[in-house]
């Protein structure tokens, strides 16, 4: 099992945005989470990968504990050092990319394998090159971010992720930002992802992409987790009401 | 006197108007960054003492603090004054220019989007890189419209130096105006002032389209 996360509570106030959720995510699984706007899906992903800490719950990556609850019932984070291990296992695809705009492409991708990572300049050159050209966007290693479309930069951001070679890659709603045209060239890149048995959690509203390419897709709704399962079963079939209807409100 | 007597005897005193310049910018530059960071942080002692600094530093006339910083030590421990008047000046300035600089630096960070920071944290950037690769090049291009501002007042502003008799161009200039009777050398002084200032603002055109790489 890669990712782990059991009874995960966050609250922001007094907005209890996360209500006591499981999940788990095994190796070369495809998940997606897909929900309402406001029902604690990108919220989950800030704090598997985390950008939000939880109030308390168990969180482990690979077997082992980042995250305890004490007895008290507090979410106990792992030590500074532990926790940058931890943040090796992951990547995060952010909605609004957030690329590094001083940077060029190559650079945006081989700053962290060098710096943080500490690899080999040249290795890390040759896998980036190898990774632009996978992303669609070979000889594109030289132009700043602000030189290229959004569906661009996005890939950018996908391959930026995969040079530190995580264990799993979190997508927040990777093509929310994007003009509907070119949408397809991103979820293109994660479908081929896919295929290569990446493992995945990706937060979509793209209905029939969570269809087509995930294992397992997930339903939540009001920070609750109101069905999972096979991506036939649950779009087309559907147990819960609440499932039923935020399908049916979706094909309008 | 003639013209060229005057200008002879103020470029003399120019090397003293670019010390106060470049010692002030090679302190107050860095000097500034310390004192954002302190105004930023999260000990509320510690952001509300340095607010408090700032807003003495700003609100009052840097005439003043020359004045202060030079004549103080005497009135307050009877210490002599007299000789190098640079360091007192050169303190002085570097001192109120940081408060500046430091509020621009501030403005500068605190506009930068969260997603930098999240961006670099989930890739595993400590905070030091974050903030030195991530987060500062990109503050400083922000922020050079606003420096070079600083830059052009500070050229001007050397001339205070007159108010303790250090002897760089602007006090020359007031001395032979008072012993002349002439206006001239105020004009020749605006001259100076205005060719140092075409020369900085050539200067900071060149770097802020060095850093127009990227938008």
């Amino acid at each position: 099992m890669i990712l782990e996360m059991s009874n995960i509570k966050k609250s922001f106030g007094d907005n209890e945005v996360l209500k006591d959720i499981s999940m788990h995510v095994d190796k070369g699984e495809v998940v997606s989470i897909i929900g309402p706007s406001g029902s604690g899906k990108s919220t989950l992903l800030r704090c598997a990968t985390f950008l939000e800490t939880i109030d308390s719950g168990n969180i482990s990556y690979m077997g082992k504990s980042a995250v305890t609850t004490d007895d008290s019932g507090k979410a106990v984070y792992s030590h500074h050092k532990d926790l940058a291990e931890f943040k090796s296992y992951f990547g995060l695809v952010f909605q609004q990319f957030h690329l590094f705009p001083h940077f060029s492409v190559l650079k945006n991708i081989m700053d962290a394998p060098i710096k943080v990572q500490k690899r080999p300049k040249d290795e890390v050159y040759k896998e980036a090159l190898e990774l632009l050209d996978k992303m669609g966007l070979t000889g594109r290693g030289d132009a700043y971010p602000c030189q290229l479309s959004g569906g661009q930069q996005q890939r950018v951001a996908i391959a930026r992720a995969l040079a530190l070679k995580p264990e799993i890659l979190f997508f927040d709603e990777p093509t929310s930002a994007l003009d509907p045209e070119l949408t397809g060239e991103v979820l293109k890149v994660i479908k081929q992802l896919a295929e290569e048995k990446m493992t995945m959690v990706v937060v979509t509203h793209e209905m029939p992409f969570a269809r087509a390419v995930s294992n397992r897709v997930i339903f939540m709704d009001g920070g609750v987790i109101v069905e999972q399962g096979d991506p036939e079963e649950v779009f087309g079939n559907p147990t819960q009401e609440r499932t039923k209807l935020f399908l049916k409100n979706y094909q309008k | 006197m003639s013209l060229w007597t005057m200008i002879g005897l103020m470029a003399g005193g120019f090397g003293k108007t670019c010390a106060i310049f470049f010692l002030t910018l090679l302190f107050s530059l860095p000097l500034g960054m310390v004192v954002a960071l302190l105004r930023m942080s999260k000990v509320k002692v510690v952001s509300g003492i340095v607010r408090v600094i700032i807003s003495i530093l700003r609100g009052t006339p840097l005439l003043l603090q020359i004045l202060a910083v030079t004549y103080g030590p005497h009135y307050l421990f009877g210490a002599d004054v007299s000789k190098n008047k640079l360091i007192p000046v050169v303190i002085a300035f570097a001192i109120n220019y940081a408060a500046y600089f430091a509020e621009i630096y501030r403005g500068g960070i605190e506009s930068m989007a969260i997603g930098q920071y999240e961006a670099a944290d989930v890739l595993g950037y400590s905070k030091f890189q974050t903030f030195m690769h991530i987060i500062l090049p990109q503050v400083i291009k922000r922020i050079m419209p606003s420096i070079t501002n600083e830059i052009v007042t500070l050229v001007k502003d050397t001339s205070l130096a007159f108010a303790v008799s250090y002897q760089e161009m602007f006090t020359i200039g007031k001395q032979i105006a008072n012993s002349q009777t002439s206006f001239v050398p105020f004009l020749v002084a605006g001259v100076f002032y205005y060719v140092f200032n075409a020369i900085v603002d050539f200067v900071m055109a060149r770097v802020e389209k060095k850093l127009n790489y990227y938008n």
